[in-house]
């Protein structure tokens, strides 16, 4: 197959040795490369039982199968390993460059065993892998800074494209994760922690292997058409953040109806995810701890409007291969004590776990968070939620300044979220406690359970179930709980799946009401959602890429051009449908009970908020995961999938333990 | 003619056949479109109207097979 480098590379860490696997042609086919290549590896790999810190525990490092083969927006990857912080599968999908470096090295993936007795680092370069000391950095050098200087010493004709691990993975916080370009993370599932428990520094990639594509003027007239799509998709100058929140239910936002997603692309250009600051009003944005509706911060809400964001951006960021560009970088160094130079722009998600999270709208201080977080390589969505639930501890006496070394925990009060977070990195005094998120948390602070927000131990995206009951499903249906990346309807009207998947139910008009209910329908878009999205993970695709539409960025059209594959649209969503159960299998074996992965009730709406643009929601999320279960093929009252669709899926060989 | 549409929720759906067309006589403009949707007047500044991938004009011609699509600018959630 093409578009694949055909091998993997596997680093024995505590033998210092390194071996090359090639893939049969077989496993390309049923599992196409990225994450659906990860599955089948750990599966293999790790044994039961594995200690997710122990050198049984497998670090993979996987790009996708279109990565590098002149598609857009496909240069992404995924980190995967036994995750510390859930127990089962985890993977973090991360942007920046680093991805494209995988396959110029000659591989499809990147595959960490064992642990190394003093700390290094992987280097590849043309002339093949070497692993090197990193005992300078260990300890000593942040996640960024680490990366620029093993960037200048190893730039010879080709600058090599670098991931590191900061303070917070070295020091094994299960909500730490793993950094590249100056500050990207992929920070969910806490694998930073298992790069640092292998004593895994950095990995750095200088090879400029070819990457082969079966038809490159098929891939050429595709990537064309998107680039001249996206090209004139500009807002209009009138727009401002202000808008997004005024205007939303007039607009019938309150309605679902199939969008040509390449309308986003606008939006996504000038702002970023950052526009949901105030479209977030319309009850999307978590408040208080989950506490609150977005009522209660309407008005603080004005002091993180994406514009005030804009004025502070130096300049854009994209991704490797990407045409949109949804990032940005920000000076700050009139922030705080000037510690820190520049910052990448503090995505939605950041702005709100250290913002109406914690009910505060100080934006300096997020910016300087934003920074501490980048350079320890922590999870700002698990640290936001972790903060919080501190708050709210202390709030109800639960923890009083005994406990917090004499600091005042009050809402709004950034500089203690500051100083706290400090704490949580070094594993020092009162941030000790809460250095692993929320879930270990309560097992240090008896009686809190209740102030712990999370999903099978790990804290919710910062996308409310209450406003989109979707997004409560899918992060407990999803075999990593939490993300907010996985699924949701507004995610699903957009991307017109139903043109490729003949099982995929066409978007009608309808009411959000609607989807609160446990329905036949609503099931099947859930499915097809969670094998659309692993088929972007297989890809090295981005979400924002998916929600202009795949009739706009043609994945299957470039996955056949690129790989040479004749597969229906039907036939590549069931790749995504093996990987997802391939996921889930893993928990399964793991001992992990479905059930267990639900989101914390306040989270979504019970009791329901008693005001606010979500006042009442709660939905039937029980019911959802029973018929999102029965559909994909999964038992419905125990969420185990059937032997019938292993047997179907044709995986049953691979998840036998 | 035939061509198709993509709207947000408040416009009005019952004019489109499958959920995405609009069946519209010779001379339409785009104009027509936003009339036979219904967006009224006042929100018609929140929409920006695209026609075959490139921004659209009140006064655009329509033909058989064309496709209309509005960027919501309150798109999002
Ligand atoms: S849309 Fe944004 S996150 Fe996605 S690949 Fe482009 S720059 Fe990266």
């Amino acid at each position: 197959m093409k578009g694949v480098m055909g091998k993997i590379l596997k680093v024995n860490l505590t033998a210092r040795e390194w071996s090359e696997e090639q893939i049969d042609e077989g496993i390309y086919d049923q599992f196409l490369g990225g994450i659906g290549l990860a599955t089948y590896i750990l599966h293999r790999d790790i044994q039961k039982g594995a200690d997710p810190l122990g050198p049984e525990n497998v670090l993979g490092f996987v790009p996708g199968a279109l990565t590098g083969t002149g598609s857009f927006v496909t240069g992404r990857f995924l980190v995967t390993g036994k995750s510390p912080l859930t127990g089962g599968w985890g993977d973090s999908n991360c942007g920046g460059n680093f991805s494209p470096g995988i396959k110029q090295a000659g591989y499809d993936g990147i595959f960490f065993y064992g642990t190394s007795s003093e700390p290094v680092y992987l280097f590849i370069d043309n002339k093949g892998p070497q692993i090197l000391d990193a005992s300078e950095y260990w300890g000593t050098t942040d996640a960024v800074d680490t990366e620029q200087q093993l960037i200048e010493k190893h730039t010879l004709r080709k600058k090599p494209v670098c991931v590191t691990i900061g303070e917070a993975a070295e020091k094994l916080s299960l909500i730490s994760g793993i950094v590249n370009d100056k500050g990207r993370i992929a920070a969910r599932s806490g694998l930073g922690a298992v790069m640092g428990s292998k004593k895994l520094k950095a990995v750095v990639l200088a090879g400029s292997k070819k990457i082969p594509v079966a038809k490159p003027d098929k891939m050429k007239e595709i990537s064309t058409e998107y680039a001249n799509k996206v090209r004139v998709m500009n807002l209009p100058g009138f727009v401002k953040g202000s808008t997004f929140p005024l205007v939303g239910k007039a607009l019938g936002l309150n309605m679902r109806t199939p969008m040509n997603g390449i309308a986003m692309v606008g939006i996504f250009k000038k702002y970023g995810t950052i526009f949901a600051n105030l479209s977030g009003l319309n009850g999307d944005l978590p408040v208080k701890n989950w506490a609150l509706s977005t009522k209660h911060f309407k008005k603080k809400a004005k002091k993180t409007n994406p514009d005030l964001q804009l004025k502070k951006e130096t300049n854009k960021y994209h991704c490797s291969s990407c045409n949109i560009g949804c990032g940005g970088e920000a000076d700050i160094s009139n922030i705080g004590d000037g510690a820190f130079k520049t910052t990448h722009k503090p995505e939605y998600e950041t702005v709100a776990s250290f913002g109406s999270l914690l009910l505060s709208n100080d934006l300096d201080g997020i910016y300087y968070i934003n920074e501490i977080c980048n350079r320890a390589g922590l999870d700002t969505i698990s640290a936001g939620n972790t903060m919080a639930y501190a708050y709210e501890c202390y709030e109800k006496g639960i923890i009083t300044k005994e406990d917090t070394g004499g600091l005042e925990l009050k809402w709004g009060q950034v500089d203690t979220a500051i100083e706290v977070l400090k704490q949580m990195i070094r594993r020092e005094g009162f941030g000790a406690l809460l250095a692993d998120g929320v879930k270990a948390a309560t097992r240090k602070i008896p009686g809190s359970e209740d102030c712990a927000m999370h999903a099978g131990g790990q804290e919710p995206g910062m996308h409310d179930p209450r406003f989109e009951s979707g997004m409560g499903l899918h992060m407990s249906v999803d075999p990593t709980p939490g993300k907010h990346t996985v699924g949701a309807e507004t995610y699903y009207m957009s991307t017109a799946v139903w043109n490729y998947c003949s099982w995929a139910p066409k978007q009608k008009l309808e009411s959000k009401s609607h989807e609160q209910e446990a329905t036949h329908e609503g099931a099947w878009k859930n499915v097809a959602m969670s094998a659309m999205k692993q088929l972007v993970d297989c890809s090295g695709g981005c979400l924002f890429a998916m929600l202009t539409g795949f009739n706009n960025w043609r994945l299957f059209d470039w996955l056949n051009a690129a790989t040479g594959m004749e597969k229906s649209g039907d036939q590549l969503m069931e790749i995504g449908l093996r990987v997802q159960t391939m996921r889930q299998m893993f928990n399964i074996r793991e001992g992990i009970d479905p059930w267990k992965n639900k989101m914390a009730d306040r989270v979504i709406g019970r009791p329901p908020l008693p005001d606010g643009p979500t006042k009442g929601n709660s939905f039937d999320l029980e019911g959802q995961m029973q018929l999102y279960w029965e559909k994909i093929g999964w038992d419905r009252e125990t969420g185990v999938p059937t032997r019938e669709t292993l047997e179907k899926l044709n995986i049953l060989q691979y998840t036998e333990a | 003619m035939r061509i198709k549409v993509s709207v947000a929720g408040i416009a009005d759906h019952s004019v489109l056949e499958d959920g995405e067309y609009l069946v519209l006589g010779e001379k339409a403009t785009i104009r027509t479109v936003y009339s036979r949707l219904k967006i009224p007047l006042y929100l018609r500044p929140f929409y920006r109207c695209y026609l075959n991938y490139k921004p659209a004009a009140m006064r655009d011609k329509l033909k058989d097979g064309d496709e209309v699509f509005f960027m919501t600018l309150a798109a999002g959630g």
